[in-house]
């Protein structure tokens, strides 16, 4: 390989970039809004949820608990009713949730438990998850308290999250937004790139010349690898500075997995570019076989345990799936080489295995 | 074949049954042409009559089906490299990058070529100077009305200097008068000694030619200069010798 010869295909590739200043528009802001779709989008933690309070009575117990759940950051206590009907108290203070209090709570305070029911808003998925957990450890932490018994040694036996205490969403969407957007844009990029130059005829410039065949495809990925990995850089830094994603272990392990994952997303651009003959069929190619997978399959959104077993099947040959593995092990738990070698080992496979072919039908157009 | 024996070292392209096929389709079917050192060649014939696919295997764009064939002396089987580097094309579809500019496309094309460092600026200004790009050299390629952009192409393909030119229908949509302006350039390419091989379909074109070789059905159908083929089909102009030709064809 001629070092001059590649500096040649990189840098008029580069030049293409460079003066497509709406793709390069794209490119860069795609990665941001998506971020913050997903931010927006992906919430699981709740803040001023409405809820109805309805009690027999409205004794001090009663308004003492009112002004604890109205303090708490989580809830907002929407009406105090003495009786009614949940379902239509809902619907009409627009709220989350109903609680109803079934007994005199000051009366009860000593002898027996507090009966109480949470009923909650089950049209919104999301809200009803998080609310079925934090409601009813709202009110028994509020009743435990007042019964001077420590909370915190008695919630301490409930089940605890390791590595995401918080649930911050933050820390599931920024990884998995790392695999999409990475396998997207490389794959798309390269695909296009190399089939635009058929489309418009110019590929016969670089088949004519005395470039190899090796010496157009290295040519041609650099400068998109280039910019795949500042997309990558992008995203860690929106994901600190925005959703405060600090990364718990090495960026050094994180930077070279990255770079064997985008080998695999720009070969499988170079494989679109040697199947098809028009930029349109490569675009819809491309994102068809990064976006979706990537979303549905690898365990982003939803888990894989959960899916037939052909779609699990299926997941094992998703890079994402292996690269989604090594991004959360790093930026959540700290893993290291070692923890992770079976997911980097297989997806160097898949990266080796899938710019083979895809060179060797390259050369074979060429 | 009438044409006049020739000494095969006189000789940049000659092919024997060059022949290609796409599935059933013989798009060429076994032609035998032989053209001179510094001649210009005009390959002649209607759309589909296998003009480009017969160019295309001559640059080792394509491999021919079967039969054989040399280019500048290499063989278009096996010396396919050492030939891309000795010649030149420019293709009926646009081959510039429109988003680059002039000296960008220009300097992208010397660049496609081991053309040694330190002769690269002044082979560039060579090239600019023949075709008369100077003065646009920094504008965008894209923004070029057509002609120029031929001109351009026309800088690109011969930037490295090559012993022959194929040019694969170069006025496909350029003005009457740009024409002639590049007919002239072509002439003053091949008074230099460059083999020109030049596919057309109008025939006025096919005045300028040294040599033209009608091409129907993927058959040779008959090769001379302009004036022997007019005597031979007892026809005013080329247009003539066409038609007479194509009359025979059975595709199209």
């Amino acid at each position: 390989m001629n070092p001059r010869h590649l500096l040649t295909v990189a840098r008029k590739e580069l030049r293409h970039v460079l003066r497509d200043g709406q793709t390069l528009g794209i490119i860069l802001s795609l990665p941001v809004v998506m971020m913050f779709m997903f931010g927006y989008a992906l919430k699981s933690e709740i803040e001023d949820a409405r809820v109805v309070v309805v009690a027999p009575r409205a004794d001090d117990e009663t308004r003492a608990f009112c002004a604890a759940l109205d303090r708490n950051l989580q809830f907002e206590v929407a009406a105090v009713e003495t009786g009614g009907d949940p379902a239509t108290l809902m619907v009409r203070h627009r709220a989350r949730a109903v609680v109803v209090l079934q007994a005199d709570m000051a009366r009860n305070r000593e002898d027996g438990p507090v009966l109480f029911s949470v009923l909650i808003d089950g049209s919104d998925p999301g809200t009803a998850t998080t609310l079925r957990a934090a409601l009813p450890a709202f009110i028994r932490t509020q009743h435990f308290a007042r019964n001077g018994i420590d909370p915190v040694r008695l919630i301490e036996t409930g089940p605890r999250f390791l590595f995401n205490p918080d649930q911050k969403s933050a820390l599931f969407f920024v990884p998995g937004l790392m695999a999409t957007i990475l396998a997207m844009i490389g794959t798309l990029l390269t695909s296009v790139a190399i089939v635009r130059e058929k489309e418009t005829g110019t590929r016969a410039n670089l088949q004519l010349s005395d470039l190899s065949a090796s010496e157009i495809v290295v040519g041609k990925l650099a400068p998109y690898f280039l910019i795949a990995s500042g997309t990558g850089v992008l995203i860690m830094v929106v994901g600190r500075l925005a959703f405060d994603v600090i990364p718990q272990g090495s960026l050094g392990l994180l930077s070279w997995t990255t770079a064997i994952y985008l080998v695999v997303a720009l070969s499988m651009g170079l494989m679109i570019s040697t199947i098809v003959e028009k930029q349109q069929h490569a675009m819809l190619l491309a994102l068809g076989i990064t976006m979706m997978p990537t979303i549905m399959l690898s365990g982003f959104v939803f888990p894989r345990s959960s899916q037939p077993a052909p779609l699990q099947i299926l997941s094992y040959v998703v890079p994402a799936t292996w690269y989604l593995q090594i991004v959360r092990g790093i930026v959540l738990k700290a893993s290291t080489l070692r923890d992770l070698w079976i997911p980097i080992t297989v997806l160097a496979g898949q990266a080796l295995l899938i710019l083979s072919l895809a060179s060797l039908r390259f050369s074979r157009e060429h | 074949m009438k044409t006049p024996e020739a000494n095969s070292s006189d000789l940049s392209i000659r092919t024997r049954a060059l022949t290609r096929r796409f599935g059933t389709f013989t798009a060429v079917d076994g032609i035998d042409i032989e053209v001179r050192r510094g001649e210009i060649y005009g390959f002649l014939g209607a759309n589909g009559a296998g003009k480009t696919t017969a160019m295309r295997m001559l640059c080792g764009l394509l491999e021919p089906t079967s039969g054989e064939g040399e280019v500048a002396g290499f063989d278009i089987l096996r010396e396919t490299s050492r030939i891309r580097t000795r010649i030149g094309y420019m293709s009926q579809k646009f081959s510039l990058y429109p988003d680059l500019t002039l000296r960008e496309n220009l300097g992208l094309s010397a660049e496609l070529y081991d053309i040694p460092r330190r002769q690269v600026a002044e082979r560039l200004r060579d090239a600019a100077h023949r075709t008369g790009i100077e003065p646009l050299l920094d504008r965008r390629t894209g923004d070029l009305p057509w002609g120029w952009q031929q001109r351009l192409s026309l800088a690109c393909a011969t930037a490295h200097h090559p012993s022959i030119l194929f040019l694969d229908e170069p006025t496909g949509s350029v003005d009457p008068l740009s024409r002639r302006e590049f007919w002239d350039l072509i002439r003053s390419e091949a008074s230099r000694g460059t083999t020109i091989f030049v596919t057309t379909h109008y025939m006025d074109e096919a005045e300028y030619c040294d040599r033209v070789c009608f091409l129907v059905d993927g058959r040779v159908a008959d090769v001379g200069t302009p004036g022997e083929l007019k005597r031979r089909h007892a026809a005013q102009t080329l247009q003539q010798v066409f038609l007479d030709l194509a009359r025979k064809a059975r595709r199209s």
